[in-house]
């Protein structure tokens, strides 16, 4: 592990910024919110998966009176369109009469009314008729397309990548060339982001224009689909974020929806309304990650050199578009996995359903990917005989490699550092058979992973969106730090706090990062895609620089030359007024991108992991403990080590229970589970005691050399885990998750491999 | 139906419906929004207040079960010297330990963790941790992976034992 | 998020006011309210038709643990499943019942819930606990606002299943119920509580409560022990149960009861088990015969997921709660009184 260099406030354990808040419960999520006359809004929604909408009925025999309804004919009447944009506009707020239904759970009206319990009530007496159709439930139907979801071949987005061939049979060919092709297929489940907040949002109007505050991790997504929505320009909508209780992704694009309805109903109320969803409500109805069906090929030399890799993904999309060429494109981009091969292919498509759209999840596709990639290696390990960790090291993408999409990796290539970090870590193997202190016969395995992910956006995404961000002294000389990118529990407001400081010699607690409001902040893109600390703080780090440097000429021009900031800014702010530098991002030199041939840059740099896992099986049970679980994670810098060891350590534990516990059951197109007594996360007494190592192999052009760390712990560990139920019983499991009655099925295999070994 | 409740040491009286849930007396009758809703049921733990010193889930405690009992939420855990506040323990060793992400779970994490260290001795033993997970159980966190909270309240647990005398 | 439905509910402080509000009571429009860690999540969700509650944590009685004759000890229906856990009477003279208290939920609902409550546990089947938007979608079940089984398609009867922790080892241990009503007091022994039948598995009269459950005494050389399944390492329902007294008399076995809970509506008290294991030592032949009687008699059903998985798991919960028997102190050295 590199030497962690405090610089000023950077590399130290710094308190939260919004810590002592959050301790007290003085923080203010939306539902904290007092807003005087409020309604509250509820959502009347689809019973059925697929059919058209005939009729929205309200009971005649219902007192309607302090109810507002709202439907899809209140959005055009006063100059809007029915549409949640995101990258299309196929998805409606509300389906319109005539219009289709495409899911269970889809928003068909909505309600408002003075308390909670009328409004549920109220709910109740909308009676929407559907005319129901022959459902699409799984990616197998869906790509027969006898029923026609989405264009004509239910195909959302399609990407190909190929590398050291011209076509497939070039390919075929080179495929050819194998001492040995491992092959394997492997679907990934659902998963439920589960954060504790449900999902919400308030509105209230004011001189025509709208504004928005809730639980989101994009304030400009919503901005940006309101616009449509309302017919409105940018200045006819406010979106602030409140405090927010967990994303992981779940908050990305679906607070759209919630903020549509909101504005929908406090327009038509003529009063605030607040719309706060119920547990339950909101796992059958909000987005989960892509279930995802990976079909791949290892070819092998015979001396363990892979010689190509061929991968067809397929994951579902649900009933809209969304964000799922998105997720599948960076599912893709991950798919041949951190290993040396001359010729890939990989195949991917992501298809329509009749399931509730599905979309962000930490990691974005990349987990659905790397469980099949880590199961192959770790098949070829034991197929040839060798270590896995030693197999991984050998074959691990180093300086001057290329990947799949012939990016040679030049800087901050920490492969080596994370897999020598592990191999240091591991220490012997437990003893693989034992009695547990209740007399189970319990057998023991160890299974470990080795992943990357890309740092922001993909290939010219940065470009594109062209994030801003502005640090500011204030005319009352405060330092402010203006950005879009929001602290979801993250630590982005900290981090920032310590990267502006750092550039002005302050102490982070003299920078104020100012809470997310799109008539407050620019845009510095969303949330999501690891890009906070390393692209947003980088603008926060430059741009707090330009304003020590303006400054600093203020100061010597005014005979202060060389004084330090914290002495002058009172002066040059009660001489100057506001100074606010806000900078655009500029992509480092050399990054070349070509979206047509999915060829080139697909990131400015990538997040190293390793990951080492120990498990006990009961033999009687089948219930897997996790006893060890050790990852290391290259971030380029610590800016704040406690707050990145615990963002990597609550993605470990998410990837865990992916792989062992957590289940979205679905049923007729319904989440089957949609409670959290039945849909479940792991709970204190279900974790193990985490290790991490912190990693530091500097990204040149980051905030002080730090890269992208949010998504990259959820990505490996759940395959560690699966590789090391394997390694105990000595049968393949290749699919997420491995639940007691997976493993009890197969229990005549793995006693019948048992007794041999 | 008049309920007469102690909560964090003050006299309170709201007149409520008695099945109206404790969790909507604080939040909304009594304006203490620190005490958070997850699910509803009992099963995530963001609600969690002390009801005559022990924990319970107040989303499905009624209010006409607490009549002359004693609730304490996360406002009433930090205590007040030289005109400020001083964070309880727990509260401190939290946001040192970086147990606190999101932060939605924490009110429910504090209160429970409160109770822990006062009447559920941690020793400093190994099987500290596996009694504090144990105990925690009935709060979920999905920001931390729990290890760094689990550091907290054994850090606030020693500095208990401490801060009575003891080595 | 979502408040409850408005509820009449009332607070008598004895016995006598309870069971007349109760027979003043519509049947099925009033229940009884003591914890609500089960009541409150089947409000919300829409799956009890109760309009009126009756409330009962005032009633001192209920809450009480009373010494009765031949040593046996009451333990009052609203004591809290926290408070059985840790009494030192219940812990030394019936470990499995306290050992099953101590597994329930997680701290804070075991602060909360009851003995009572767990006995009188809703049953539950993954087609039954969920939303009434939900349950609307799929036209309802035998269990609520339908007719049609979706566990056993061609069933006529709800196999819903009894998910409580204490039943098994209370029918283990041979507790009786006392039941009181306007039409006097009624004693029934915990295994005759229960009916098959998923939507309504216990004979609770509509006016009657349950005062209190009585443990008998152990006889000497009695061992007990509870083991149970479950996904995770707390709050979930058990997946099943098993709880089993054994009284061994010079190394000798005198009398076995094993009872599997969590299957369906009715915890299973094994049958045949004195021919196999009666006037022998309990050794690892005659664990693992009545672990292969509980393969055979017991057969979990799709109601709470994977039935192969759970019925694979009988045998060896089974065997393992026979593995770690604990002692249940004989009455005259229960000092702890």
């Amino acid at each position: 592990m590199a030497e962690l260099q405090p610089a000023g406030p950077v590399g130290r354990p710094v308190p939260r910024v919004d810590g002592v808040a959050k301790v007290t419960g003085a923080a203010h999520y939306v539902d904290d919110l007092d807003l005087p006359g409020a309604w509250h809004g509820a959502t009347v929604r689809s019973t059925v998966a697929h059919g058209v909408l005939d009729a929205v009925d309200l009971d005649p025999d219902y007192d309607w009176t302090d109810v507002v309804v709202v439907t899809a004919a209140d959005i055009a009447a006063a100059g809007g369109r029915n549409v949640v944009t995101l990258i299309e506009e196929d998805q409606p707020a509300l389906v319109p009469l005539g219009g289709r239904v495409m899911h269970v759970d889809e928003a068909i009206a909505l309600v408002a009314a003075p308390t909670r319990a009328r409004a549920l009530e109220a709910r109740r007496h909308v009676r929407p008729r559907i005319s129901a159709r022959p459902a699409v439930l799984d990616t197998d139907a869906a790509l027969r397309a006898e029923v026609k979801l989405y264009g004509d071949d239910n195909v959302f987005k399609r990407f190909v990548i190929r590398k050291g061939h011209g076509d497939d049979a070039a390919f075929e060919d080179a495929m050819a060339g194998a001492d040995r092709i491992i092959e394997g297929v492997y679907p990934t489940a659902a998963q439920e982001q589960m954060y504790i907040e449900p999902q919400g949002m308030a509105a209230h109007w004011e001189d025509g224009r709208c504004f928005l505050v809730g639980s989101m991790q994009c304030p400009y997504y919503v901005h940006k689909a309101m616009k449509a929505l309302l017919g409105c320009d940018g200045d006819g909508v406010v979106v602030t974020q409140a405090v927010t209780g967990g994303g992981f992704g779940g908050k990305e694009e679906y607070p759209s929806m919630i903020a549509a309805h909101v504005a929908l109903l406090a327009r038509k109320a003529g009063r605030p309304v607040k719309l706060i969803y119920d547990r339950g409500e909101d796992i059958a109805a909000t987005t989960k990650r892509h279930p995802c069906v990976t079909r791949h090929r290892l070819g092998l030399a015979a001396d363990g050199a892979i010689v190509a890799i061929d991968a067809d993904v397929v994951m579902d999309g649900g009933a809209y578009l969304t964000l799922s060429p998105v997720v599948l494109s960076r599912g893709v981009l991950h798919a041949a996995g951190p290993y040396r091969c001359p010729v890939v292919r990989i195949v991917g498509r992501v298809v329509a359903t009749n399931h509730p759209p599905h979309g962000a999840f930490r990691g974005f596709g990349a987990p659905q990917t790397t469980f099949p990639y880590e199961r192959q290696i770790d098949k070829a390990a034991r197929l040839l005989g060798v270590d896995p960790l030693a197999y991984r090291q050998r074959l691990a993408l180093r300086p001057g490699d290329t990947t799949a999409t012939g990016q040679e990796l030049t800087f901050s290539v920490g492969s080596e550092a994370v897999l020598e970090a592990i191999a240091r870590a591991a220490g012997p193997r437990p003893a693989r058979d034992a009695v547990s202190a209740g007399g189970a016969p319990v057998r023991r395995g160890r299974g470990v992973c080795f992943y990357f992910h890309g740092s922001g956006f993909t290939g010219a995404g940065e470009q594109r969106i062209a994030g801003r961000a502005t640090v500011a002294l204030t005319a009352a000389g405060d330092v402010e730090v203006r950005s879009s990118s929001t602290d979801i529990g993250q630590g982005a407001a900290t981090i920032f706090a310590q990267i502006a400081g750092a550039s002005l010699g302050l102490a982070p607690e003299r920078v104020r990062v100012v809470d997310p409001s799109t008539d407050k902040v620019p845009d510095s893109g969303p949330t999501v895609a690891s890009r906070t600390c390393m692209v947003v703080g980088g603008l926060v780090e430059r741009a707090a620089r330009a304003l020590g440097t303006r400054i600093a000429a203020w100061a010597g021009e005014h005979g202060r030359g060389g004084a330090p900031f914290a002495e002058v800014a009172a002066a040059a702010a009660a001489a100057l007024g506001e100074v606010a530098e806000t900078v655009q991002y500029e992509p480092p030199p050399g990054i070349e991108w070509d979206d047509a041939t999915y060829t080139g840059a697909a990131y400015p740099v990538f997040g190293w992991a390793a990951c080492l896992v120990d498990v006990a099986i009961d033999l009687d049970t089948c219930e897997v403990t996790v006893e060890r679980c050790v990852q290391a994670v290259d971030v380029g810098k610590a800016i704040n080590p406690m707050i990145v060891k615990g963002q990597i350590e609550g993605g470990t534990l998410q990837a865990l229970g992916w792989g062992l516990l957590e289940n979205v059951l679905y049923q007729d197109g319904k989440v089957a589970n949609a409670s959290m007594t039945n849909c479940i996360v792991p709970t204190f007494a279900d974790a193990p005691d985490l290790e991490t190592v912190l990693v530091e192999v500097p990204y040149p052009y980051g905030p002080h050399g730090a890269k992208g760390v949010g998504e990259i712990p959820m990505d490996g560990p759940a395959a560690a885990a699966i590789n090391a139920v394997v390694d105990a019983l000595g049968v393949d499991f290749d699919v997420v998750p491995v639940l007691p009655e997976t493993i009890a099925a197969r229990r005549d295999a793995w006693d019948a491999a048992r007794r041999k070994s | 139906m008049k309920v007469s409740l102690e909560v964090n040491g003050a006299a309170r009286a709201v007149d409520v419906d008695p099945w109206r849930r404790l969790l909507d007396v604080l939040r909304e009758d009594l304006r203490l929004t620190g005490t958070k809703e997850g699910c509803g049921e009992g099963e995530c733990g963001a609600c969690t207040v002390l009801l005559d010193g022990a924990p319970v889930n107040a989303c499905l405690v009624a209010a006409g079960q607490c009549h002359g009992r004693k609730v304490t939420t996360v406002e009433g855990l930090a205590g007040h010297a030289d005109g400020g506040a001083v964070l309880h323990e727990v509260q401190a060793a939290l946001l040192a330990c970086g147990g606190a992400q999101c932060g939605i779970c924490t009110p429910g994490i504090a209160v429970c963790a409160s109770w822990i260290v006062d009447a559920e001795p941690i020793g400093a033993d190994a099987g500290a941790r596996a009694r504090v997970r144990e105990l925690l159980a009935g709060n979920i966190c999905r920001c931390t992976g729990y290890q760094l909270i689990v550091d907290a309240v054994v850090e606030a647990a020693q500095a208990r034992r401490a801060g009575e005398g003891e080595p | 998020m979502q408040p409850l439905p408005p509820l009449a509910w009332s607070a008598p402080t004895t016995i006598d006011e309870v069971v007349a509000a109760l027979a003043e009571g519509v049947p099925g429009e009033v229940r009884l309210h003591a914890g609500g860690t089960d009541l409150v999540p089947n409000l919300k969700r829409g799956v009890t038709s109760a309009r009126r509650l009756i409330g009962l944590g005032r009633v001192a009685e209920l809450q009480e643990l009373v010494d009765g004759p031949a040593d046996a000890l009451g333990v009052g229906a609203a004591v809290t499943l926290d408070d059985l856990g840790r009494d030192p009477r219940v812990v030394a003279r019936w470990p499995a019942v306290a050992e099953a208290a101590r597994q329930v939920a997680s701290p804070q609902l075991r602060r909360m819930a009851t003995l009572g409550g767990n006995l009188c546990l809703d049953t539950r089947c993954r087609f039954y606990d969920q939303s009434a938007f939900w349950r609307g979608a799929l036209g309802g079940c035998l269990k609520a606002d339908g007719d049609a089984c979706h566990v056993v398609p061609t069933g006529r009867k709800c196999v819903a299943a009894c998910c409580a922790d204490t039943p098994a080892p209370l029918i283990a241990a041979g507790a009786e119920l006392e039941l009181a009503s306007v039409r006097g007091p009624r004693r029934v022994h915990v295994a005759d509580f229960f009916a098959g039948d998923g939507a309504r598995n216990h004979t609770l009269a509509p006016d009657e409560l349950l005062v209190r459950v009585w443990l008998p005494a152990p006889a000497p050389g009695t061992r007990a022990g509870y083991q149970r399944l479950r996904r995770r390492g707390a709050i979930d329902f058990p997946l099943l149960t098993v709880a089993a007294t054994v009284v061994v008399e010079r190394d000798v076995v005198r009398a076995v009861t094993v009872v599997v809970g969590a299957l369906g509506a009715v915890p299973r008290r094994l049958r045949g088990l004195d021919a196999l294991a009666v006037g022998r030592p309990l050794d690892a032949a005659v664990r693992a015969a009545i672990a292969a009687a509980a393969t055979r008699q017991c057969h979990p059903l799709d109601n709470l997921g994977d039935a192969a998985w759970r019925q694979a798991v009988v045998a060896p919960l089974v065997r393992r709660t026979l593995e770690a028997l604990e002692p249940a102190t004989a009455p005259d050295a229960a000092s702890l009184r």
